[in-house]
């Protein structure tokens, strides 16, 4: 963190005296730090990668046109942190207006998105893709909303446009399809 | 529009614009001035006006009178801590202890100095007083708003309250000039009551007018 303060406050004071190269630089060191949990955390929810990276410009604005408001004597991070809250909480409330009854996170709960580690998710998130891989089509997207994304079956039904019942069946099956490869890769290691 | 080659444009674009940016004074420097100008302002109005009281100059002698300008004064100090704060895009400690100071001596002032009555008369009644601090805290409220509007509240209606009750305070401060009612009891309801309006007019405003 400290790190960042001293290079992202160097980079802010670098703006100030008309230096476009740094200050494309830390746009892009803030865009490459939020982006990936922006998403991760989005697909947890069930959304596109589209959402994240229209937060993530709404963001690289705000930074901008508010970049004066940042006074030079104070630490950097913080006032960082606290745009990005902000505008976190904008588009959170404008999404949720827009629509209606759908789950959008709440502010603590970007928090701790933004602020866990993601590397160890995303191993897991690998090791589970491969069994997926196999499956036919609705089977792995069914299995991939509810195991991995953490989806409930409603909104995954909706998703697919299918029938709950439809999901659950198809979760069954695509169950049973691993698990019968699993035990079919033990046999094979065995002989 | 919302994908990673959007962004790079955006980027690449609000990076042309570095440097561009008017750096004003220091918020607090900003914010301080504004607080004298509409200080001097409504104090102006109020002489000019309502009128200064007569005995101004030797009511500032007199106990009431000083609780009733430290209480005010006092708190006006601590609002503008309280807005300095709110107005920064920062998640800070919450501040409402600086109010605090304040907030005692008005209620010692009216604790220890329930004279006079609630229900004045004339130039010293309740409605009086209640329609000059909010009349010319039109001055203060709108200095303090444009003051904050260029800046970037993570909660704007909280930074509207903080302005607005910064601007009845001082409001109240400047009016006490005119105010021939300083009996603590009536200082503490009516221009309480006057102040807090103001602050909730800040609140309700400050949600669209600071909003970023």
């Amino acid at each position: 963190m400290d790190d960042w303060e001293q290079s992202w406050s160097a980079a802010m004071r670098a703006e100030r005296r008309g230096d476009a190269a740094t200050y494309a630089w830390l746009l892009g060191e803030v865009a490459a730090y939020l982006r990936p949990r922006l998403c991760q955390r989005l697909a947890r929810l069930g959304q596109g990668p589209d959402l994240a990276e229209d937060i993530l410009q709404e963001v690289l604005l705000g930074i901008h046109l508010k970049r004066h408001t940042w006074e030079v004597d104070r630490p950097f991070t913080p006032w960082l942190a606290g745009i990005v809250r902000y505008k976190l909480m904008d588009v959170t409330r404008r999404v949720r207006r827009e629509a209606g009854r759908r789950y959008v996170p709440e502010v603590a709960e970007w928090f701790e998105a933004i602020a866990a580690p993601i590397e160890d998710l995303d191993a897991r998130l690998i090791d589970k893709e491969k069994p997926l891989a196999d499956l036919p089509h609705k089977e792995s997207d069914v299995v991939r909303a509810l195991a991995i994304e953490g989806a409930s079956v409603g909104t995954t039904a909706r998703r697919l446009s299918i029938s709950d019942g439809a999901v659950r069946l198809l979760f069954h099956r695509a169950l049973a399809r691993i698990r019968g490869r699993a035990v079919q890769a033990l046999k094979d290691i065995g002989s | 529009m919302s994908t990673p080659e959007a962004t790079d444009q955006l980027m690449a674009k609000l990076a042309a614009q570095s440097g561009q940016a008017v750096q004003p004074w220091p918020l607090c420097r900003r914010l301080c001035l504004a607080a004298l100008v509409s200080l001097g302002g409504v104090a102006l109005l109020a002489a000019s006006l309502l009128g200064v009281r007569p005995d101004f100059m030797a009511s500032l002698a007199t106990t009431r009178q000083i609780f009733k300008i430290g209480a005010v004064l006092a708190l006006a100090l601590g609002a503008l801590t309280l807005a300095l704060a709110a107005a920064r895009p920062e998640r800070g400690r919450p501040v409402i202890q600086a109010l605090l100071p304040g907030l005692v001596l008005l209620l010692l002032g009216a604790a220890l100095d329930p004279s006079g009555s609630l229900w004045g008369r004339g130039p010293t009644s309740p409605l009086f007083c209640l329609g000059a601090i909010l009349g010319l805290a039109l001055l203060p409220f709108v200095l303090i708003f444009i003051t904050l509007r260029h800046e970037a509240p993570a909660r704007p209606g909280y930074a509207g309250g903080a302005a607005g009750l910064l601007a009845g305070l001082l409001s109240a401060l400047g009016y006490t000039i005119a105010c021939r009612a300083d009996s603590g009891l009536f200082v503490a309801v009516w221009y309480g009551l006057a102040i807090l309006l103001v602050t909730l007019a800040g609140t309700v405003l400050g949600r669209r007018l600071l909003a970023w």
